[in-house]
């Protein structure tokens, strides 16, 4: 089998629907954010649509895995992202080419970029090499790029514009600036009169400051400069002939298979990027299991947008998630402002980003795979109860109910509970039923807690209020219920000066 | 170029004291930086400025100990420095002011060169008369600061540079026409780049030029007929004279940054003989302190006494003795008007001039090195009691524990009395606590009898009290002296003194 995508491990998924369209549960999870933090700065690539679309394969997901487990190699990662830099200096240059006037100059420029190129490929080439790759996805790379960096059109590529570029480098010239001429000569004495006069004063400067003179800056040329470059180019007739004639000869260099490669590794790159600024401040991530029977196990996931929102691993409580083959459905109860909705983003985004190939927020995680994930939150901007909403609540319900299979997942979150306490508790445990007969997997958070035991098969969870200090909310959310009440001094507690929120300051 | 008589090497990081206004206004600091400026605004600004930048480092502290003695030995030299390199920076900064650029004309790099060039001489001068002064002091110095400014001057500033600095002034002052060699290469898309000035000559020696003609072999020459053309020609000679004019106005920039840093540290020096002598006038001591590492908890002193109560009230207030060590806690209970926040400010200002190399107001004094002095003390706005109060007070205790560190220095001046006894009493044994078992060196005046009574039955080995001295009338001496909380009340004190004494019938 030959290097398909770095992406894609064979055709046909390389050439599935992708979704063009953000799927709706990305503003409800805040995936919306975090793809929008990890695309930011390569909007060029246009990848968008890639991070819509999770997959639905295992052996495509592990494909990805492999790349990304490699890729966090740091000296491999580098030398990647290094390639995509020069790509990108290519790319920029051939630009400048196309839009500058002077034909010498276009010539110049294209020469520049071929020579960028040749050197990204090799250095890219070289490194691979030497590396001890495990991933099927880069080795198959890897024996593409062998072929191609051996083949006679590019070594000739790169021969040719190494030495003509010596040879234009090679040039000097001299000018001299009268009242009214100006001489240019080929000669180039060896003389800088501001180190001289910058001698005189070494005990109190420092020297090393450079002394070259800066004019005409941008692209273009003026007048004088390319009158300058005209008589320059006579003297050295030969080479600037060669460069007329490499752009003729060269005129696409570049590789059809690199410049999709210099594209898709961006989705690798980008999402590295993305978790190890998370990880140098303390933050942890882990590659997904998918272990294949229905089991799912969370570890101490936490919701990657509001830890990249608060930049502090302290701020962040973590959380886990165990369901056994058989459970499927969870309901979480407890006070508001207790981390349920955050539980809900956590378990969320842990599902999405492992179906997309990708290390996910926890410390470690066994997962399974979802055909469909789907959302029910509140719609914030409509808080008036009535029955208008009830019934766009439903509808909205409908929709989703109908391409939902055994291998879907729901969560819900104060759903259909603007109407009377009644009604939404039989509603409720109507729409738990259905979930629980369809058999998917389902996290259902309400704060009417009758729903929790609706029926035997339901896990319970909290989120817990810590017994000691009233209502002060642990955002730890558990498998059981306690909660109590205890006075405490308010203007002290406001400003941390108790006994133990001194300590604690102290201890910092 | 340095003068490094602040700091041995190079500056370290500011550490400026944080919360420095409520610092100031505690210690009462302002008297100082005013006794210190004798009038001089500049050295007022120096003064608080250094001071509030506290040092941590012993080395440097005694560095500075040492130059200070230096100095207050030769009084009028050291202060000769100070006036000097005033002169130096004033006249610059007069000259800088008059040439500003106009923005209504563009002004050409060879009227710029001229500018500079008339620069260059006015600081080279000054230079000129820094060696002067400093071949006629520099053996009347021992200290090492000292020593190794006037050996930088000498090194620096020799005969030679004096005499090449001159030639090329007037090199430069000679307005006129210039032509202009350059050096260049082929760049990126082939503009030219590596443009070097390799000589510059002036017009009048064009004739004889013209018949040496180029060095080059091959030579075409552009003539500068079009009005295009001839501009970009005079762009390139601008180019090329302000490289120049960078070599020339970063020299005398540095010059002009020596002489400002020179005049900054040496009225740091000037402003602490200006108030040597003021206390000396009061015949008031004072000594150089000892600092002893942060991680030490060291507090001895011998006749400290608050040096801006002295200047203020233009005596010697009533001074104190304390010899303790490994204590971190002090807590001084008291009848009002008794002397315990003077006795707090003295020394917290002992600490905080300690730390910038000064002397303090004391026989003898020794502390550990603070990485900062923060002070909570009660104010006149929070005296009474209410809520409002309660939450300001705590809310500037909070900015505190924001700041403090494990070698910071509190000093508490009855905190916690906006609420009542009770509480107040509370929230002090928290906090208090906390700060103890962390060993924080606080210092606390408190008229919460109850807190300091229970602090003190626990029997901790590492906290101290202290009690404003009464006689047994009531009179007040001022003095604190070591010993436990008493019950005392300032409205008992009040009753006996209008109702009359207790009698032992009642």
């Amino acid at each position: 089998m030959g290097f398909c995508s770095i992406l894609y491990n064979d055709e046909n998924e390389k050439n599935r629907n992708r979704q063009a369209r953000m799927p709706d549960y990305f503003y409800d999870l805040n995936i919306d954010q975090i793809v929008g933090d990890i695309l930011t700065g390569r909007e060029d690539y246009g990848l968008e649509s890639l991070f819509f679309t999770p997959l639905s394969d295992i052996a495509a997901i592990v494909y990805r895995q492999e790349i990304m487990r490699e890729l966090e190699d740091p000296g491999l990662y580098r030398c990647v992202e290094n390639f995509t830099h020069e790509m990108m200096k290519v790319r920029e240059y051939l630009k400048i080419c196309d839009d500058l006037h002077n034909r010498c100059q276009q010539d110049r420029w294209h020469l520049e970029a071929a020579a960028v190129y040749c050197r990204a490929v090799k250095d890219l080439h070289a490194f691979l090499e030497a590396e001890n790759l495990s991933s099927s996805g880069l080795l198959l790379f890897r024996d593409w790029l062998k072929n191609y960096v051996g083949s006679d059109l590019f070594v000739k590529l790169a021969a040719d514009s190494e030495s003509l570029l010596q040879e234009l480098n090679g040039i000097r010239y001299s000018i001299q600036i009268d009242s009214d001429c100006i001489e240019i000569g080929d000669d180039f004495p060896e003389t800088d009169y501001c180190a001289e006069i910058s001698e005189i004063f070494k005990d109190f400067c420092d020297t090393t400051d450079s002394h070259e003179i800066s004019a005409f800056p941008g692209l273009e040329m003026c007048t004088l400069e390319s009158r300058i470059l005209s008589i320059v180019s006579d003297m050295h007739r030969k080479t600037f002939d060669k460069l007329a004639d490499f752009h003729k000869s060269y005129k696409s260099f570049q590789s059809h298979c690199l410049v999709g490669f210099d594209r898709e590794i961006q989705f690798y790159l980008a999402f590295l990027t993305y978790v190890r600024r998370l990880e140098d401040i303390g933050f942890h991530f882990s590659m997904p299991e998918f272990s294949g029977d229905k089991r799912i196990s969370i570890t101490e996931g936490y919701d990657l947008a509001l830890a990249k929102k608060l930049g502090d691993t302290s701020k962040i409580i973590c959380n886990d998630l165990e369901l056994g083959g058989k459970e499927r459905i969870v309901v979480l109860t407890g006070p508001n402002q207790g981390g349920k909705t955050t539980y809900a983003r956590m378990f969320g985004q842990i599902m999405y980003f492992a179906a997309l190939g990708c290390v996910v927020p926890c410390r470690k995680a066994v997962l399974t795979l979802f055909d469909s994930m789907h959302t029910l939150f509140p719609v914030e901007e409509d808080l008036t109860k009535n029955a208008g909403r009830l019934k766009e609540e439903l509808v909205r319900l409908g929709k989703k109910l109908e391409g939902a299979t055994s291998e879907s997942i729901f969560l819900v979150n104060e759903f259909m509970t603007s109407t009377t306490t009644y009604d939404a508790f039989t509603l409720g445990k109507r729409l738990l039923k259905t979930l629980e007969n369809m058999g998917c997997v389902c996290l259902y958070i309400t704060h009417i807690t009758e729903l929790a035991s609706v029926s035997e098969k339901i896990v319970s969870m909290v989120a817990e209020v810590d017994a000691g200090s009233g209502e002060r909310r642990t955002f730890r959310i558990l498998r059981k219920t306690a909660d109590g009440h205890v006075y405490v001094n308010p203007i002290v507690e406001k400003y941390r000066l108790s006994y133990e929120s001194v300590k604690e300051r102290l201890a910092r | 170029m340095t003068p490094n008589l602040l700091y041995k090497g190079d500056k370290p990081a500011r550490n400026r004291q944080p919360l420095v206004n409520d610092l100031i206004q505690d210690l009462n600091l302002d008297h100082i930086f005013k006794a210190m400026a004798q009038g001089d605004d500049y050295i007022y600004r120096v003064a608080s400025d250094v001071i509030m930048n506290s040092l941590t480092d012993i080395g440097t502290i005694s560095y500075r100990q040492e130059i200070l003695n230096d100095c207050m030995a030769r009084a009028n030299e050291a202060k000769r420095l100070y006036s000097l390199a005033t002169d130096a920076v004033n006249e610059t900064n007069r000259y800088k002011e008059n040439t500003k650029p106009s923005y209504a004309r563009v002004v050409s790099a060879t009227t710029r060169l001229a500018s500079s060039a008339k620069l260059l001489e006015l600081t080279v001068s000054h230079l000129e008369i820094l060696m002067k002064y400093a071949s006629e002091v520099r053996n009347r110095f021992t200290s090492e600061g000292m020593v190794r400014f006037f050996k930088t001057i000498e090194e620096k500033i020799t005969g030679n540079f004096l005499d090449r600095a001159e030639k090329l002034i007037s090199e430069l002052q000679c307005l006129g026409d210039y032509r202009i060699t350059l050096g260049a290469k082929l760049g990126l898309g082939l503009k030219g780049s590596g443009y070097v000035l390799r000589s510059l000559e002036r017009k009048g020696f064009l004739m004889l030029r013209k018949l040496k003609k180029t060095f080059a072999r091959k030579a075409v020459t552009i003539d500068l007929e079009s009005m295009g053309i001839a501009k970009s020609a005079k762009d390139f000679q601008e180019a090329a004279l302000i490289r120049v004019l960078r070599v020339v106005n970063s020299f005398s920039e540095k010059a002009v940054r020596f002489f400002e840093e020179l005049r900054f540290e040496t009225a740091f020096y000037t402003g602490c003989i200006n108030l040597a002598g003021a206390l000396e006038k009061l015949k008031a001591p004072f000594t150089m302190p000892n600092a002893y590492d942060a991680g030490e908890r060291k507090l001895c002193f011998k006749g400290l006494y608050d040096m801006s109560l002295a200047l203020q009230e233009k005596r010697l207030p009533v001074p104190n003795d304390l010899a303790t060590e490994d204590i971190w806690l002090y807590i001084v209970t008291g009848a009002n008007q008794g002397g315990k926040s003077t006795y707090l400010r003295s020394i917290g200002l002992a600490q905080v001039m300690m730390q910038c190399g000064m002397f303090v107001a004391a026989e003898s004094f020794g502390s550990n090195v603070s990485d900062a002095v923060l002070t909570h003390f009660i104010r006149g706005e929070d005296a009474a009691m209410n809520s409002g109060k309660l939450d300001l007070e705590l809310k500037r205790m909070s900015e505190i524990m924001k700041h403090i560190t494990g070698n910071s220095l509190l000093l508490m001046n009855e905190s916690f009395a906006t609420t009542t006894e009770r509480e107040g009493a509370r929230i002090a044994k928290g906090i208090i606590l906390a700060l103890y078992e962390n060993r924080n060196k606080t210092i606390f005046v408190t008229h919460l009898f109850d807190f300091a009574d229970e602090f003190h039955k626990r029997g901790e080995p590492h906290a101290y009290f202290l009690r404003a001295e009464r006689r047994d009338q009531g009179e007040r001496t001022f003095r604190i002296i070591p010993g436990k909380p008493l019950y005392t009340s300032y409205g008992e004190d009040l009753y006996n003194a209008i109702i009359g004494p207790e009698s032992a019938g009642e």
